[in-house]
């Protein structure tokens, strides 16, 4: 070793050491996915409602399979890990058969995935999923003479089982739904164009995927230029640039995972009594911007009438 | 003892990862071509194993699917860049694209769960992540000493040859075309096994797992060659090298994880990090 590489192996290891070992005893590992505006602010919920002791460690994988063995790797290597928190449906799944053996409370925010079918009782998850009733009530309530929405969601499983629900509960409002699956970003700029809506639509519809919504800004282009509105269903979007959105808060997410993790480290509750707990308050999150521009007359004009007053009918109205 | 849990983190990882990397090494510093289409095979090699152990339930039957697919890549990319027709580089990228639609027709889906699938061993099934990544990593290892065992004979000799100087070897009647053809599918073969192995472990499949790999092998590979203290270009050379570029490469990246490196400066801290190791290195092989 010569006189560059040795001082800085060096420097490096005992950096290691002197960190490990001022580590604090007790500490919550909550796992992002990736970095994403409204993945902070699920962060940001379960930092201020968490009242116990233990101090909330934040980890990122930035969107990488291999960060995320390196987490949890982490995580499962460091001392004083009470319990972790993984936000979203695969890292979840990742996490719950990484924890099989190790009996950690886990918790899944917004996630869905049920203990038994990833044999980890341990498991227990918030569910911010809007049912899509409620998304289309609010579209009839801003748009009453709506007959036809366009719902564009990602090609992947979970997405695919959701598009079923949404046609019964379109069907069952007189609303015809045309679905438009996308494989990639690429697929969305090549399927999702002024021409490949159906004239008849009103609102392209977006769900919870991270595919659509990080397309917003393409589908507002295409939304203004038919004159349509783009609504989602979740709070994230409507930051994007959405028009408005039926969902639950991400804030108010984090904030009960805090909660539910809290009770299952106290032992009042057990992760198998919790299972997959819904969300029960929804908003309606309305782009303010938008709106103002409504109000002014400066936005890209509706191809037809709506009623703005419509918006506070469905759910409580939070400007975003 | 975190250090110790660490570093035997960082040195499982690098098993799993380790034939995607020894597959670059070998095109890369054998028969000397810059290959990326590891990137793409890496990902065929999950798709098709997911889908097969699905369908059969057999870990070693899907195992040797998704080998099998990756080769076939490998064959493909070398048709396209024979004689030069088209650039090596372009070669693989064109492959990693067409490879995207490939994948999505077999998995249906960008993302495939395969559920709580086993690896049965001995009699025992093993369906737990630490079990799974053991048996993995050793199954890895024992496939990458058995190849690394089988080339560093006179097989291996003609593969080095063809990267050399394939001309001479035309001319002393070797048929050089279809040993680098054999390369290049040994190399994404091995891409798709570390694609396979992960699906297992990780439970599912997904279509842009691939991202960022080939920048993982071939810098691991750079910096197992430029820090390992020998320095010989063998086979079994390549394996220790790339082994110890990769378990370098996890053990930093789990301590920057450690540190809590802000999201926003964690590529660019990992990329100075490496860039001072391998011009440290460099320094040292110049004195």
């Amino acid at each position: 070793m010569n006189k560059i590489f040795l001082p800085f192996i060096v420097a490096f290891f005992t950096n290691f050491l002197c960190a490990e070992s001022s580590i604090a005893s007790t500490r919550i590992a909550l796992v992002l996915p990736a970095e994403h505006k409204a993945l902070r602010m699920i962060e940001k919920g379960f930092k201020k409602e968490w009242k116990g002791e233990e101090e909330v460690v934040v980890f990122n994988a930035l969107g990488e399979a291999s960060n995320v063995t390196s987490i949890l790797d982490t995580i499962a290597g460091a001392p004083g890990f009470a319990a972790i928190a993984t936000i979203g449906n695969t890292l979840t799944q990742q996490a719950a058969k990484y924890f099989l053996l190790r009996k950690v409370p886990l918790l899944g925010a917004a996630a869905n995935i049920t203990a038994s079918s990833v044999n980890n009782p341990q498991l227990c998850c918030v569910v911010d999923e809007v049912p899509a009733k409620n998304i289309l009530l609010a579209i009839k309530k801003v748009a009453p003479l709506v007959s036809k929405v366009t719902l564009v969601v990602a090609n992947d499983e979970k997405m695919l089982q959701e598009i079923p629900f949404f046609e019964e509960d379109a069907g069952s409002l007189g609303i015809d739904v045309q679905v438009i699956t996308v494989d990639s970003l690429q697929d969305m700029t090549n399927k999702v164009t002024p021409s490949s809506i159906d004239k008849d639509s009103t609102a392209i519809v977006i769900l919870k995927d991270h595919l659509t919504v990080s397309q917003i800004p393409q589908l507002l282009k295409v939304v203004n230029a038919l004159g349509i509105l783009l609504v989602s269903a979740d709070q994230g979007s409507v930051l994007e640039g959405a028009h408005f959105g039926v969902g639950v808060s991400e804030y108010q997410t984090g904030v009960v995972s805090a909660q539910v993790l809290y009770d299952i480290l106290r032992e009042t509750k057990v992760p198998s009594e919790v299972g997959c707990q819904m969300m029960q308050q929804f908003s309606t999150f309305v782009d303010n911007n938008w709106l103002n521009s409504m109000h002014t007359g400066s936005a890209p004009k509706l191809r037809f009438e709506i009623n703005l007053n419509g918006l506070s009918d469905a759910s409580p109205v939070q400007p975003v | 003892m975190q250090v110790l849990y660490s570093l035997y983190s960082a040195i499982s990882q690098a098993f799993l990862y380790a034939p995607l990397a020894v597959g670059v090494g070998y095109s890369y510093v054998f028969l000397r071509k810059t290959d990326l289409s590891p990137e793409g095979t890496f990902v065929l090699g999950a798709c098709i194993f997911a889908k097969t152990i699905l369908i059969t339930e057999n870990y070693y039957f899907a195992l040797c699917a998704g080998m099998l697919a990756g080769a076939l890549g490998g064959a493909i990319v070398f048709c396209l860049q024979k004689n030069r027709r088209m650039n090596p580089i372009l070669a693989s990228l064109m492959l990693i694209y067409i490879l995207y639609s490939v994948n999505l027709i077999f998995l249906g889906r960008p993302n495939i769960s395969i559920g709580n699938a086993c690896i049965p061993l001995f009699g025992k099934e093993f369906v737990d992540y630490e079990s799974q990544r053991m048996i993995g990593s050793i199954i890895n290892g024992i496939i990458l000493c058995a190849l690394t065992f089988l080339l560093s004979g006179r097989k291996g000799l003609l593969l080095r040859a063809v990267g050399s100087n394939s001309a001479l070897m035309n001319r002393l009647g070797y048929k050089s075309d279809s040993i680098a053809m054999l390369g290049l599918m040994l190399s994404n073969a091995l891409a798709a096994l570390a694609g396979a192995n992960t699906t297992i472990i990780i439970g599912y499949a997904d279509i842009n797992m691939g991202l960022g790999n080939a920048f993982i092998a071939i810098t691991t590979c750079l910096v197992g060659r430029s820090i390992a203290p020998f320095k010989r270009e063998t086979y079994w050379g390549m394996l220790l090298q790339c082994v110890l570029g990769l378990t370098l490469y996890f053990f930093i990246l789990s301590k920057l994880i450690f540190f809590n490196i802000t999201p926003t400066y964690f590529k660019l801290t990992m990329g100075i990090v490496l860039i001072v190791i391998l011009f440290a290195s460099k320094k040292r092989c110049k004195k």
